[in-house]
């Protein structure tokens, strides 16, 4: 534990600016090499069938590098640059894109089904080719069922019926934990967010590092006791999937306060990648029916593709969501993790 | 050797000069330790700090103005210390006791308890987490106790108590383990011999045992501070939430990590790693100095200690403490993990369902196959406690024989790999291991050798602890007898100081077991070690997930439990004592 840091670590990564836009580093060569390495974020999961069945079409192995959240995914990228861990990047996040953007890690490539991901979705990334969508979920509140009926919007979470009832994680530590920020600073406004997270901290929210401990230690439906969590509108269908002995329904709720923001994960082909071709191959294979299908029962988040065809047990994932309207350029999400971090942790 | 330290009676302590330093040539067994620290900690290290506060090429200076005027990083100072010797003394109080008990009362199941005293070392902070709040939490063992006699709950969870405790569970064996081997091996008519002086009991202690105790209390102790010093994951997870003297339960480690994580505010976090390491070494090189000033010849007889002998009215009260105190703050912790293993997903019964899941195959690239996590575990422990024996072993060596200030200082920054904040080591690996021949990532070598790295310190503490305590005579004799330099080592110093080394390496072999700093960021699906089994599980809402982690720690715990079993089984069966 006192590493998931380790990599978190990474910051300098404003300081290395990588790279020019030079052609030798994303050379147009298809599917060459045996061996295609891939990082992605923490939460990657994939059946062991589909990926066989990619490495089968391309006789190639696949290597598959965990490293750490959106940020910290971003944030190694940056950091070798000029020496990449893997070909493709999967996992960065309309939040990180930024930054990733600024200091240049991706090659441009136009998957061949680009044109069926919706245009609201792409225009996440600004429509750049340099990184693909592939998933999309939203972060929102987890309540348990327990407790009765839950509250409906941010303002009820500042009320008293709600005092020390919340769970949320800190965005400087935390992938949704940012994320739920981002939602408050949407629906508040850019004047107006402070005063509501000061109103939750007068209304005892508490903070915890990371997702693993605000659900598994503080949350009441594990042993905790608060009945509300920040976590992933798609969480209910998860604890019905992953359920001993099975359950007819979720023994949590999903809550929508107001709309949400929308984090869209996207994958790109890195710069200087041993492998470009192969890289291309599979982002577009990230795109097919077979990886696309599997999405939900493997990672809990949506496919890109619409009309996939998704498991009964989908259905508790099935939310009503506004998207949240939000433009942030890097140094607007820094000064909301450092106003955030001076108001709730000084 | 043993004929060697017969017969030299009882002596004032203090007076004579202890350790041999009189041969020199110190330097040349500093190499193993160099050859590993030169690659593996100063260079990232180094290029990662001063990319942090040099962010232009050249030093800033406005940064450290910046946060030496911020009191809210002097206020985590202050706590990081504060909480750091509070934690100290807690494991001092608890482990003396206990170290007694195992050094010199023989009580049924006494190899099995000292196994499992040292068994919390493995687990990672997120798991210890759980298995307090499963203890301590608002519907926790406690408090349903509490509960049924009608008082009310109990709020442990975000306060420095929980954070001491936590500190006193991981850090009691230390105490436990090199104190009461030094205990067990002290010649008893050291003690004889003042009680027939005219000493009593009291003043046998005080001036006689305590004062041949002290190196290792002190090992002990500056490796329990560094450890709670640095403390990272229980901060983050027990103390969510917790404020004391007006300020968050955080760490300069914590703080450290949240500057650094979002890129932009690195320069405070380089600012507060040399705060950090500047703090750390300052301490260690103060206590070196300190423990060679005061290390007095031991005599140790342990051929000749007593035979664990019947045991007094006394002795039994303080068996019977020691076992509540250890009970309590270990075993419960430990069962309550155990337990939640066997009911989650069980409706309460008792069930093995979620250790049959760790056997089935999900599908998923996220699966890991508990059998091949277990054997990469060891492997990277075999390895990683042999490569802490010969450089911890080594470095004692090289520190015992320097003469002047500069042995405690060369101490002190030995000691810096437990000092060195975790992200300041990531980050250094990630941009230093990325090129040509030596780009390592995905190298289990590269893991062997971080692993190596955190667990030598600990060899190191062990025994240097017993090679300043040789009586300075022994070598001295055998290089009168013509003994060369090598011959001294071989045939004088290691013999006596194997013992510690072994008790040295049971920690080594913990420390790798259970690391997971670098094993995260170094981790591979091809070599997936069992704390990122656990990672894996909880890193997924629902039953099974939680119930396949909690599995997964009970056998992290069983295999370290019967690994020390055996390592004390080669401990008295191969080793003769000396």
């Amino acid at each position: 534990m006192r590493a998931r840091l380790l990599i978190g670590a990474l910051a300098a990564a404003a300081i290395v600016v990588a790279a020019c836009g030079d052609d030798d580093e994303c050379p147009d060569k298809r599917g060459t090499g045996n061996e295609l390495v891939v990082i992605t974020h923490d939460s990657f999961d994939a059946t062991e069938e589909v990926i066989a069945a990619f490495e089968q079409e391309h006789g190639v192995t696949v290597t598959l590098v965990k490293g750490g959240d959106a940020n910290q995914l971003v944030n190694r990228a940056i950091l070798s640059a000029r020496n990449p861990e893997a070909d493709v990047l999967f996992g960065v996040d309309n939040l990180a894109y930024k930054r990733a953007d600024e200091a240049d890690v991706f090659c441009s490539y136009a998957a061949d089904r680009r044109s069926e991901i919706p245009q609201s979705v792409r225009d996440q990334f600004g429509d750049s080719e340099t990184v693909t969508p592939i998933d999309f979920g939203y972060v929102n509140i987890n309540a348990d069922r327990a407790w009765g009926a839950p509250p409906s919007s941010f303002e009820d979470l500042t009320s008293e019926p709600w005092r020390g009832k919340l769970v949320v994680e800190d965005p400087a530590t935390s992938s949704p934990g940012l994320q739920f920020l981002a939602s408050t600073v949407a629906y508040f406004g850019e004047g107006g967010w402070q005063d509501f997270w000061r109103g939750l901290k007068d209304n005892d929210v508490l903070v915890t590092d990371g997702w693993e401990d605000a659900y598994y230690t503080q949350f009441s439906r594990w042993g905790g006791e608060r009945p509300l969590v920040v976590s992933y509108t798609t969480s209910p269908a998860a604890e019905v999937f992953f359920a001993d002995p099975p359950v007819d329904e979720p023994p949590t709720l999903n809550v929508i306060p107001g709309p949400l923001f929308r984090q869209v994960e996207a994958a790109g082909v890195l710069r200087r990648a041993d492998h470009p071709g192969l890289a291309r191959e599979f982002i577009d294979f990230m795109l097919s029916n077979e990886f696309q299908g599997q999405i939900p029962q493997t990672m809990f988040v949506y496919p890109v593709i619409p009309g996939i065809e998704t498991p009964e047990w989908w259905q508790w994932a099935e939310v009503d969501v506004e998207p949240a309207s939000l433009e942030a350029d890097q140094a607007e999400i820094d000064r909301w993790v450092r106003e955030w971090t001076e108001i709730m942790r000084r | 050797m043993t004929s060697l330290t017969r017969g030299t009676g009882f002596r004032r302590t203090g007076v004579r000069r202890t350790g041999f330093r009189g041969q020199g040539g110190g330097w040349r067994w500093g190499f193993p330790a160099l050859l590993l620290l030169t690659p593996f900690l100063l260079w990232p290290v180094a290029a990662m700090l001063w990319r942090g506060i040099a962010p232009q090429g050249s030093l800033s200076a406005s940064v450290i103005v910046d946060v030496a005027g911020d009191r809210f990083y002097w206020g985590r100072l202050g706590f990081t210390t504060f909480q750091a010797l509070a934690s100290t003394a807690l494991s001092l109080a608890a482990g003396i006791p206990a170290a007694y008990v195992f050094a010199r009362i023989r009580f049924p199941g006494r190899e099995l308890a000292r196994a499992l005293v040292t068994a919390p070392f493995v687990l990672p902070a997120l798991v210890v987490a759980l298995a307090f709040s499963q203890l301590l939490g608002p519907s926790g063992w406690v408090n349903d106790l509490l509960d049924a006699v009608g008082l009310g709950p109990l709020q442990a969870l975000g306060t420095l108590w929980l954070i001491l405790l936590a500190h006193a569970f991981y850090n009691v064996s230390v105490v436990i383990r090199l104190v009461s081997g030094v205990w067990a091996n002290l010649d008893p008519r050291t003690e004889e011999a003042a009680q027939l002086l005219g000493a009593g009991r009291f003043a046998t202690f005080t001036r006689v045992t305590l004062p041949a105790l002290f190196p290792a209390i002190a090992s002990a102790s500056a490796l329990v501070f560094t450890f709670s010093f640095t403390s990272f994951g229980v901060i983050l997870v027990l103390g969510a939430g917790g404020r004391f003297l007006g300020g968050p339960l955080d760490t300069v480690e914590v703080s450290i990590y949240r500057l650094a994580t979002r890129l932009v505010e690195l320069p405070a976090a380089s600012v507060l790693a040399l705060v950090q390491l500047g703090t750390t070494l300052s301490a260690l090189t103060l206590y070196s100095a300190l423990q060679r000033r005061t290390a007095t010849a031991i005599e140790l007889g342990a051929d000749r200690a007593r035979p664990l002998r019947e045991t007094s009215t006394a002795e039994r009260v303080l068996l019977g403490a020691v076992a509540l105190v250890l009970g309590l703050l270990i075993i419960a912790p430990l069962a309550a993990l155990v337990v939640g293993a066997l009911t989650t997903g069980g409706g309460g019964a008792l069930t093995a369902a979620n250790f049959a899941r760790l056997f089935e195959d999900t599908g998923r690239i996220s699966y890991v196959d508990p059998v091949q996590a277990v054997r990469w575990s060891l492997t990277f422990a075999l390895g990683a406690t042999l490569g802490a024996a010969v450089v911890g072993m080594a470095a004692a060596t090289a520190i015992s024989r320097t003469k002047g200030p500069l042995g405690p200082l060369v101490d002190g920054a030995l000691m810096l790999p437990l000092a060195v904040p975790a992200v300041v080591l990531g980050f250094g690996y990630l941009t230093t291991f990325n090129r040509g021949w030596y780009d390592l990532r995905g190298s289990p070598w590269l893991m062997l050798a971080a692993h190596s790295l955190i667990a030598y310190p600990f060899v190191l503490r062990a025994v240097l602890a017993v090679l300043r305590g040789i009586d300075p005579r022994l070598p001295e004799a055998a290089r009168v007898l013509g003994a060369t330099p090598w011959r001294v080592w071989r045939f004088v110093e290691l013999p006596i100081a194997t013992r510690a080394l072994l008790a040295g390496s049971v920690f080594a072999f913990a420390i790798s077991l259970g690391e997971f700093g670098a094993t995260l960021l170094l981790r591979r699906r091809e070599f997936a070690t069992m704390p990122i089994a656990i990672f894996e599980a909880l890193g997924r809402p629902g039953e099974i997930n939680l119930g396949r982690a909690l599995a997964m720690a009970t056998v992290l715990l069983v295999v370290t439990g019967l690994s020390f079993l055996a390592i004390e089984r080669f401990r008295y069966g191969e080793v003769a004592p000396f």
